[in-house]
C-alpha cells in the first residue's frame, strides 16, 4: 500500500473523541457496505449505511498527502465526519479495498481546487505587482484612516471607563457596576479593538468573582494595569499610524494583536516570518476554557528541530461554533511542514502551519531535544524577567531547561539545580493548569537526574517569588508528559 | 534585597489605594512616610528616582476640576511602573535545603494522549452524573496506569459517590501492586473514618499478611469504623484470637459483630465456647451471621443437639412466652444451617414434617419453609404421601409437593394424582378450595416447563459481546417435556385455556393445537406480552411452516395494537430474521413513522433491533 495511514494519525485527525468512538462504532456494526481505493491509493472510498434508505457516499482525498480532504454525502458539520474516519479507520486496520477508478464527482472536485489554487498564485503574483498594489492601496487607504480614528475612540471610552472605577475605588464596585462594564464590553464590539474587548471582558469576570476577594484583588490590579498599558501603547501605535497610512504593520511585537489584527498567514510571510521545511516535535498540550476570549483553546508546547526555539501552537475554538471545529489533542508524533509561519510575540511566538506530513519519533530526536534545553540559570531567569517586566508580554514564558537534579526542599516543595549551585524553584502555576509538581515525587530516580525540564515560569505578585511549573520531563530516550 | 521589601511595602501602599479609590490618595500619609527611603535608593537607582517621582506626584495635592481622573492616572502609571520593577525583582531562592526526592517510583507511563485523560480528570474533580461509566470505562482501558491518573485514583478513594470510592478501593488501587502501599501508610490515619478504612482495605488486598501488625494496631485502637474491617483481617490467625475474644464484650455492637465473624475463623476451645455462649446470649443474631460463613465442627454439632432439644421443646410447650423465646432461637437456627448437609439436620427436618399440623403455622413459616425446600429436593418417597398431606392442609405448599412428586412419580401417576385427583375437568363443579390450588398448580407446573434466562439483547449493540442482556423465557428441551410429561397434560392445559402451557407441551404433528396458539397470538398480538415469545417457540415446536409462520409474524406486525414496542425479546428478533429477503422493504416501511403524533410502533431498543433485522436481511441478500 502507498498510503500509511495510522490509527493515531486519523484519532489526531477526528474533531472530538466521541466521533472516534461513533467511527470505530460503525466498523463494529459493520455498517461500511462498500470499501475502494484507487490503484495509486490516493483517494479511499465507499459506502456506509445510514439510518435513512440509501447509503453515504463517503471518501478520503489524499491526494495532496499534507492536506487531506474528507467528503461525505451525510448532513453532518463535523469534518471528517464519523463515516469518513471509519473508512480510514478500515484502511488502517488492513481491511481489503476494491481498486477502482475516482468517481467523476472527485475528478471534478480535484480539478476545482487545483484551479483555486492556482488562482490564489495567480493573486499572490498580481499583489507584488506594484502598479496594481498601488491602485488597490490607494481605495483601503480612507477605510483604514476611519478604522484607526474609530480604535483611538475605543481606547479613549475604555480609559475612561478604567478611571472611574479606580477613583471611586475597587471596594465601592457592586453587581451593578460589573453590569455596567458588561454593557461596555458590548460597545467596544463597534471600534474594532477585539483585543481590549477581551481584556475588558476578562476584568469584569474578575470582578464579579465574589470568593476570595482580598486575592482577587492582586488580579484585578494586574489586569487594571495591563490594560493601562495597552491603552498607551495602543494610544501610540495608532497615532503613528493616523500620521502616516503608509506605516507597515508592526511585525516585531505583539501590539497589533492586541488590538485585534488577526495576522494573515501571506502577511506573516511578507514579514519575513515563515521558514521552509521545519520539523516540530510536541513537547506539551492542554486545552482550556478562556472565558475572557469567549473561546476554548487548544495550547500546544512545541520545539523546531534542530533549535533551541520553544513555540507555541494556539487554536482558538469560539464557543459558538465550538461544536463544529477540531479539537486539538496531544500530538505524539513529528510534524514536517512545509512552511513554518511565526507571529510576533517574545520568547514563545505563536506559529501555525498549513498542512503537514507526519512521522514517528526517533530516540536520537528526544536526544536532540534534551541537548537543546539552557543550562545557565542566570541567563535563563534574566529572559524570563525581561519578557516579564511588560504588562503585554506572555506571563507565562516557557523554557526547556536543563536539571542536573530535580529536588526536594527541606521546607517542602521542589527545585531544580543546575549542578553548580543554581537553583529554580518548582510550584504550581494555578488557573487552567493542572497541578504537576505533585506528580513528581512518583518517578523513577532516573528522570529525576540529568534531565532536560519544559517548563512555564510565573511570577506571583503577592510574595515576590518566580517559580517554574515543569511541564515534562525530556531524559535520554523518553518525554514524560506531566501535563498531557 | 531590602530594595524590593520596600518596594513590596509601596505595592501594598498603592494596593491599599486601589480599593480605597484614588481619590483618597492626595497627601496619603503612609506614602508620604515611605517616599523617603524611596528618594534614598533613587541616588543609586534611576528607576527608582522615577518611582519616588510616581509617589510624589500621586500625593500631591489634587488639582483642579475637570482633573477629576488625574489621581487615576497617576495610580496606574506608578502601579504599572511598580509591578514591571516588581517582576524583575523575582525570588527563586528555595526557603529551605535541598534534598534528594523521597520518590517511590510507580514505574507508569504518560503515553496516552489528553483526550484520554481529560474526561478522567473531569470525572474525578467534579460532581454530578454518568461519572462512574467514565471511570469504569477508563479503568478497563488501563489508562489508570499513566501517571497522571494516580493522584485521581489515590482522590478517588474519598469520592462522594460510593460506588466509585468502592472501585477505587476494590479493584484501582489495588491494580497497581505493591508500589501503591506506601502512599497508603503515608497519610494513614486509624482515628478516621471511612477513608481509612478503605486505605485499610487497599493494603490488605495488595500486602495481604505482611501488615499484621497494622491491623492488629487499628483493630485495638482505632475508630469504630477502622476497627471493624481491621478486626475483619484477623480471622483465621490463632495469635489473635485472644484479643478477639476481648473485643465480643466491647460495648459496640459492630465491633462485637466483628470480633463474633473472625473468631468463627479460629479453631480454639476458647473461640468455640465464647461463640457457643454468645449463640445462647442477646448477641445471637450478632453471631449468627458471623457463624454463617462457617464455624468448626465441634461447634456444629453442639449446636445442632441444640436445636434438636428447641424442636422438641416446641412439641410439648404451651406457654406464648417460652414460645417466643424459642421462636428467636429457631430463626437463628435456621439461618445458620440454611445450606448445611448433615445427618442429624436431615432426621430433625423429618420430625419437624411428621408435626406439620404443628409447624405450618405463621410463628414457624421459615422453619417449615427450610424443611419442605429440603424434603422437596432430597426427601424419599415415603414421605410423599406426607406432602400429599401437608399440601391438603395448606395449599401453599403444593408447590414443593408437585415439585417432589415430579421428581419420584411416574409421568401417568403424577397426571393422575393431580388431574384425576381434583377431577377439576369432569366434574364441571369447581368448589372454593379447588379453585384456590388451581393457580398453584399452575404455577409449579408453569416452573418446571418454562425457565428464566439471561441471552444477549439480540442488535441492541455494535459487537455481539457488547450486547446488552435481556432477561427472556425457553422452555424445556422437547426430550424433556416427552419423557417427564404425560401427553394429557397438554388436553388439560388448553381445555382451562393456558396457552403458555400448551406451547410449552406441544409436540409435532398437533395441527389442531397449532392453530390453537395461531389463534392465541393473534387475539393478542404485543410482542409486549409475555406470552409472545413463548407461543412463537411452541409454534416452532409444533412444526409450523414457513409460510405460515411468515403470515402470522405479518399479521402481528402489521396489527395497530401492537404498540408500544421498547425492546424485543430475543426468540422475537430471531423469528424476524426468518423473514425472507423479499420483505426488507416491507419493515423497512414499519420504521417510517405511521403519523406525526405516534411515531413509529418501534420505539428506542426495538427501533435498533429492527434496523439490525433489516440490516442483516441485507446482508443475506447481497
Amino acid at each position: 500500500m502507498g498510503l500509511e495511514l495510522t490509527e493515531a494519525y486519523i484519532d489526531g485527525m477526528a474533531p472530538n473523541a466521541a466521533a472516534i468512538k461513533n467511527a470505530r462504532g460503525l466498523i463494529q456494526k459493520r455498517k461500511l457496505v462498500q470499501l475502494n481505493r484507487t490503484a495509486d491509493d490516493t483517494l479511499l472510498f465507499g459506502e456506509c449505511a445510514g439510518s435513512g434508505k440509501s447509503n453515504y457516499v463517503c471518501s478520503a482525498d489524499f491526494i495532496q498527502p499534507d492536506k487531506p480532504v474528507t467528503r461525505c454525502s451525510c448532513p453532518s458539520r463535523q469534518f471528517p465526519c464519523k463515516h469518513a474516519l471509519a473508512i480510514m479507520y478500515a484502511y488502517a486496520a488492513g481491511e481489503s479495498f476494491a481498486v477502482a477508478e475516482v468517481p467523476e464527482d472527485i475528478v471534478s472536485k480535484r480539478e476545482k481546487i487545483e484551479k483555486k489554487e492556482e488562482k490564489q498564485t495567480q493573486t499572490a503574483a498580481q499583489e507584488q505587482d506594484p502598479v496594481k498594489a498601488a491602485k488597490k492601496k490607494a481605495t483601503s487607504k480612507n477605510a483604514l484612516k476611519k478604522k484607526v480614528q474609530a480604535q483611538l475612540d475605543g481606547l479613549d471610552a475604555l480609559e475612561k471607563l478604567l478611571l472611574t472605577l479606580i477613583r471611586d475605588g475597587l471596594g465601592t464596585i457592586d453587581a451593578k457596576t460589573v453590569k455596567m462594564i458588561n454593557e461596555q464590553v458590548k460597545q467596544m464590539g463597534n471600534y474594532y479593538l477585539t483585543g481590549a474587548q477581551n481584556e475588558l471582558r476578562r476584568l469584569a469576570l474578575l470582578l464579579a468573582e465574589k470568593n476570595n476577594r482580598e486575592q482577587h484583588y492582586t488580579y484585578i490590579i494586574a489586569q487594571m494595569t495591563r490594560l493601562h498599558a495597552l491603552i498607551q501603547k495602543g494610544r501610540r501605535h495608532l497615532q503613528a499610524k493616523l500620521d502616516d497610512p503608509e506605516l507597515a504593520l508592526d511585525a516585531e511585537s505583539t501590539i497589533e494583536e492586541w488590538l485585534g489584527h488577526a495576522w494573515q498567514l501571506s502577511e506573516l510571510q511578507e514579514y519575513g516570518k515563515m521558514t521552509e521545511q521545519a520539523e516540530l516535535i510536541q513537547l506539551s498540550f492542554i486545552s482550556y476554557d478562556d472565558p475572557g476570549r469567549q473561546e476554548y483553546i487548544d495550547l500546544g508546547y512545541w520545539m523546531e528541530m534542530g533549535t533551541s526555539h520553544i513555540y507555541r501552537t494556539l487554536q482558538y475554538r469560539p464557543y459558538r461554533a465550538a461544536k463544529h471545529l477540531r479539537e486539538e489533542d496531544s500530538f505524539m508524533e513529528i510534524a514536517a511542514v512545509p512552511s513554518l509561519y511565526r507571529y510576533p510575540g517574545d520568547l514563545n511566538p505563536r506559529v501555525r502551519w498549513d498542512g503537514m506530513t507526519t512521522r514517528a519519533i526517533k530516540p536520537e530526536d528526544i536526544q536532540k531535544v534534551r541537548e537543546q534545553a539552557q543550562h545557565s540559570y542566570a541567563d535563563i531567569v534574566k529572559q524570563v524577567k525581561n519578557q516579564l517586566k511588560n504588562p503585554l508580554a506572555d506571563e507565562h514564558p516557557a523554557m526547556l531547561i536543563h536539571a542536573a537534579e530535580i529536588c526536594g526542599i527541606s521546607s517542602g516543595g521542589y527545585a531544580i539545580t543546575d549542578g553548580n549551585g543554581q537553583h529554580l524553584v518548582l510550584g504550581s502555576v494555578g488557573g487552567m493548569y493542572p497541578d504537576t509538581v505533585q506528580l513528581l515525587s512518583f518517578l523513577p530516580a532516573d528522570q529525576l537526574r540529568d534531565v532536560a525540564v519544559l517548563g512555564i515560569f510565573e511570577h506571583r505578585m503577592d510574595t515576590g517569588e518566580l517559580v517554574l511549573q515543569p511541564l515534562s520531563i525530556v531524559t535520554n530516550d523518553t518525554i514524560v508528559r506531566l501535563l498531557y | 534585597m531590602m530594595s524590593t521589601a520596600l518596594l513590596q511595602e509601596v505595592y501594598q501602599e498603592v494596593r491599599r489605594l486601589y480599593i480605597a479609590g484614588s481619590e483618597l490618595s492626595a497627601g496619603d500619609f503612609r506614602l508620604q512616610k515611605l517616599l523617603p527611603r524611596v528618594e534614598q535608593l533613587g541616588e543609586r537607582a534611576a528607576v527608582f528616582q522615577k518611582i519616588a517621582e510616581g509617589i510624589r506626584e500621586l500625593i500631591s495635592p489634587q488639582g483642579a476640576t475637570g482633573e477629576e481622573s488625574a489621581s487615576a492616572v497617576k495610580l496606574q502609571r506608578l502601579a504599572l511602573l511598580l509591578s514591571s520593577v516588581l517582576r524583575t525583582q523575582g525570588s527563586t531562592t528555595a526557603a529551605g535545603e535541598l534534598q534528594p526526592v523521597a520518590s517511590r517510583p510507580a514505574s507508569l507511563t504518560t503515553t496516552y494522549t489528553y483526550r484520554k485523560i481529560a474526561p478522567l480528570q473531569q470525572a474525578l474533580t467534579t460532581t454530578g452524573g454518568g461519572r462512574y461509566e467514565v471511570v469504569k470505562e477508563a479503568f478497563a482501558a488501563g489508562i489508570f496506569q499513566d501517571l497522571r491518573t494516580l493522584p485521581l485514583a489515590l482522590g478517588a478513594l474519598n469520592d462522594a459517590y460510593v460506588e466509585i470510592a468502592e472501585m477505587a478501593t476494590e479493584q484501582i488501587l489495588p491494580a497497581y501492586g505493591s508500589s501503591i502501599i506506601p502512599y497508603m501508610l503515608d497519610h494513614f490515619d486509624p482515628s478516621g473514618g471511612r477513608l481509612e478504612a478503605r486505605k485499610l482495605k487497599v493494603i490488605y488486598r495488595t500486602g495481604g499478611a505482611d501488615y499484621m501488625q497494622l491491623y492488629a494496631d487499628a483493630a485495638e485502637s482505632g475508630s469504630e469504623e477502622v476497627r471493624t474491617t481491621a478486626i475483619a483481617m484477623l480471622k483465621g490467625h490463632e495469635a489473635y484470637t485472644p484479643s478477639l475474644i476481648l473485643w465480643t464484650r466491647d460495648k459496640k455492637k459492630n465491633i462485637r459483630e466483628a470480633a463474633y465473624s473472625a473468631l468463627a475463623g479460629s479453631r480454639s476451645q476458647d473461640a468455640m465456647d465464647c461463640l457457643y455462649h454468645a449463640f445462647h446470649s442477646k448477641d445471637i443474631e450478632l453471631v449468627t451471621n458471623g457463624l454463617r460463613e462457617g464455624m468448626a465442627e465441634e461447634l456444629t454439632e453442639k449446636l445442632l443437639l441444640d436445636y434438636w432439644k428447641d424442636v422438641e421443646q416446641i412439641l410439648a410447650e404451651k406457654e406464648e412466652k417460652q414460645l417466643d423465646k424459642l421462636q428467636v432461637r429457631i430463626e437463628a437456627y435456621v439461618s445458620l444451617f440454611s445450606s448445611m448437609d448433615h445427618a442429624l439436620l436431615n432426621k430433625l427436618y423429618y420430625l419437624i414434617l411428621n408435626h406439620y399440623s404443628q409447624f405450618a403455622q405463621d410463628r414457624w413459616y421459615l422453619l417449615m419453609n427450610q424443611v419442605v425446600y429440603y424434603v422437596e429436593q432430597y426427601g424419599e418417597r415415603e414421605m410423599l404421601p406426607l406432602m400429599f398431606q401437608l399440601e391438603d392442609y395448606r395449599e401453599a405448599y403444593l408447590p414443593y409437593a408437585f415439585r417432589m412428586a415430579h421428581r419420584l412419580l411416574s409421568p401417568a401417576e403424577l397426571y393422575e394424582h393431580y388431574v384425576g385427583k381434583e377431577g377439576l375437568l369432569q366434574a364441571g363443579v369447581v368448589s372454593k378450595k379447588r379453585r384456590a390450588r388451581l393457580p398453584k398448580l399452575r404455577q409449579s407446573i408453569y416452573s418446571l416447563l418454562i425457565r428464566d434466562e439471561v441471552e444477549p439483547a439480540l442488535g441492541t449493540a455494535y459487537g455481539s459481546e457488547e450486547e446488552r442482556m435481556a432477561y427472556t423465557l425457553r422452555l424445556i428441551p422437547m426430550e424433556e417435556v416427552e419423557q417427564q410429561w404425560d401427553a394429557r397434560w397438554l388436553d388439560w392445559a388448553v381445555k382451562i385455556d393456558d396457552s403458555e402451557l400448551a406451547a410449552a407441551l406441544v409436540r409435532p404433528g398437533m395441527p389442531d393445537i397449532q392453530v390453537y396458539l395461531i389463534d392465541k397470538l393473534k387475539k393478542n398480538p404485543e410482542f409486549r406480552n409475555r406470552w409472545a415469545p413463548i407461543i412463537l417457540q411452541g409454534l416452532d415446536r409444533s412444526g409450523i411452516s414457513r409460510e405460515d409462520k411468515r403470515e402470522l409474524l405479518w399479521y402481528t406486525l402489521d396489527d395497530k395494537r401492537n404498540t408500544s414496542m421498547y425492546t424485543l425479546d430475543p426468540y422475537i428478533v430471531r423469528s424476524l430474521l426468518e423473514l425472507p429477503v423479499e420483505d426488507i422493504e416491507r419493515l423497512e416501511a414499519l420504521l417510517v413513522h405511521e403519523d406525526s403524533k405516534s411515531g413509529s410502533r418501534f420505539r428506542y431498543e426495538a427501533a435498533t433491533q429492527l434496523e439490525y433485522v433489516i440490516h442483516t436481511l441485507k446482508g443475506m441478500r447481497a
